[in-house]
């Protein structure tokens, strides 16, 4: 036994880098929706980059501590994360001790943050992942979310030395006002191209969740008579409702969709997609295939810790 | 040997591509053809994934900058011949009876036929597997007959139960694994057609042709029983 929840927070669930490669029989991909921030936990902890953690969103939990464990908190900006009603801080080894309570409680600003542990979280395999995926209720704990008194147990899990060099600035780099995209298959069928994209504003919708974020504000003119047969679809694929209004497929995106696919946000920037909060306003900027590859590097630089998935 | 076809590759992004193949003078339908050919990908390639609908094969592959290069090599290293057509026709039992979840009194209402009517029309055709995918497992079956043809529900349901079958447009459709769904649900049945465990024993896929029997309550316990 190594810890109990005494507050599970708004929808907490275990991830790792979850299930890619199984998307041709209808499995989403799951896993961490900001596998950077996930990443950066792990790497702090000097853990294997997909061990998997715990995965809080806008309000985190309150656990006991059972057993003594290590612990790192990376991702959304917490208004305060305590042990004990000791205030402590993310991106920093947390050692916790049994007997200690850990709370972590609502984020400033982004909406998700990661909790990584020196050992592996037991949870539920399938295809090679743990990640919960909800909607099918596999992976996890029970395929669910942390529910009140939960017990999760902990395994031995093998350390690796942490390279791990923080840049010293806070908050992290997950700025969201700007989602860099590339030209989906059928950019087309909008009717004013790319003229005029840049200045559509765009609000997250309550509705969004680890599938999809929906959104709100402003619409676009697209020429679609609904009756496009199923296409492929990614995390991060942008399709547009024949209302004109964006939906930007998230984690747990299902593999076809019967819209029109616009537009694709470029891989340096999707796991800013997890941190779309509700009410968060932002604009696409439109960047070719190679500004898209140079985005990525330039990440990987900036983390050298981040593998590909 | 290998068969010519030929091939359309449009590059979508730094890691997506998409594969379209002219079907014009070939007797295998696109369906059946872009499954097999995203399977032969999977086999030679490292470091992608592939979906396949009934119009492209799509790869992504998990490195960056992809090797199209290489991608359009086992593309052309696939062999259209190597695809086995069968005949045999897949019985698929179904129960219409109210289970807790069906739409068919709407649908009914909607299209302003009996319930008996609409069962013998969904189980008088042979459909085919047209894609797999959506949710884990989801079978895309058509075409529909345009009688019972009926739009998605403007709500969708968060969960629906394993073995329901719905219909939607030109399509009916197996929830093999449950999950959220549009589409409404006129039927069950009592065996699942997906082992998570195995991905390579899927029993319905694309090509593959099929039909619905009716059975009663009873019946569809004994079955479930059986498992």
């Amino acid at each position: 036994m190594a810890i109990q929840f005494l507050k599970t927070g708004l929808q907490t669930t275990v991830q790792d880098l979850g299930r890619a490669g199984s998307r041709h029989i209808g499995i989403p991909q799951s896993g961490c929706f900001d596998y950077v921030s996930s990443m950066k936990a792990n790497e702090i902890l000097g853990k294997e980059i997909n061990s998997p953690v715990l995965e809080c969103t806008m309000t985190g939990p309150q656990f006991k501590v059972l057993k003594d464990i290590q612990a790192c908190v990376s991702g959304a900006r917490i208004n305060q994360i305590t042990i004990d009603g000791v205030k402590v801080e993310q991106n920093k080894v947390l050692s916790l001790k049994a007997g200690n309570i850990f709370t972590a409680d609502v984020v400033q600003e982004n909406l998700r943050f990661y909790i990584a542990f020196s050992k592996n979280i037991q949870a539920t395999q399938f295809l090679d992942s743990v990640s919960t995926y909800l909607p099918g209720r596999l992976g996890g704990i029970n395929g669910s979310k942390i529910e009140n008194d939960q017990i999760i147990d902990f395994e031995e899990a093998r350390q690796k030395n942490s390279s791990y060099q923080s840049s010293g600035k806070y908050p992290d780099d997950l700025l969201t006002s700007i989602i860099r995209v590339v030209k989906g298959p059928e950019f087309q069928l909008l009717n004013n191209g790319s003229s005029s994209l840049e200045s559509h504003n765009f609000s997250v919708s309550n509705e969004s969740n680890r599938m999809g974020i929906r959104t709100g504000g402003d619409r676009f003119s697209i020429d679609d008579q609904g009756l496009m047969k199923s296409k492929p679809i990614y995390p991060g694929t942008i399709q547009c409702s024949n209302g004109g209004q964006p939906i930007i497929m998230g984690a747990d995106a299902q593999t076809l969709g019967g819209y029109p696919r616009i537009l694709q946000v470029i891989k340096a920037d999707r796991h800013l997609l997890g941190q779309l909060r509700p009410n968060d306003n932002f604009v696409f900027k439109l960047v070719s295939i190679p500004e898209a590859i140079d985005a990525w590097r330039t990440l990987k630089k900036a983390n050298p810790f981040i593998c590909e998935l | 040997m290998k068969s010519d076809f030929n091939k359309k590759v449009s590059v979508i992004s730094e890691d997506i591509l998409e594969i379209k193949i002219d079907l014009e003078n070939s007797t295998i339908k696109g369906s059946e053809l872009y499954w097999h050919l995203a399977e032969h990908l999977l086999s030679n390639q490292n470091d992608i994934e592939v979906i396949a609908s009934e119009e492209m094969v799509s790869v992504r592959s998990k490195t960056i900058p992809m090797d199209a290069n290489g991608i359009e090599s086992s593309i052309s290293s696939f062999d259209l011949s190597s695809i086995i057509q069968v005949d045999e026709v897949l019985e698929i039992p179904i129960c219409y009876e109210q289970i807790s979840i069906s739409d068919i009194k709407e649908v009914s209402k909607q299209l302003k036929l009996t319930v008996n009517e609409i069962i013998s029309i969904h189980s008088s055709a042979v459909y085919e597997v047209k894609a797999i995918g959506f949710t884990p497992g989801f079978s895309y079956l058509g075409d529909l007959d345009e009688r019972i043809s009926v739009p998605r529900l403007i709500k969708p349901r968060t969960d629906t139960p394993v073995g329901a079958v719905g219909i939607a447009n030109n399509r009916t459709g197996i929830y093999c694994l449950g999950g959220p769904g549009g589409w409404p649900i006129i039927g069950i049945t009592p065996i699942n057609y997906f082992n998570l465990n195995d991905s390579h024993s899927l029993k319905l896929k694309p090509g593959i042709k099929i039909n619905f029997k009716e059975i009663g309550k009873d019946e569809f316990r004994s079955i479930q029983d059986e498992k």
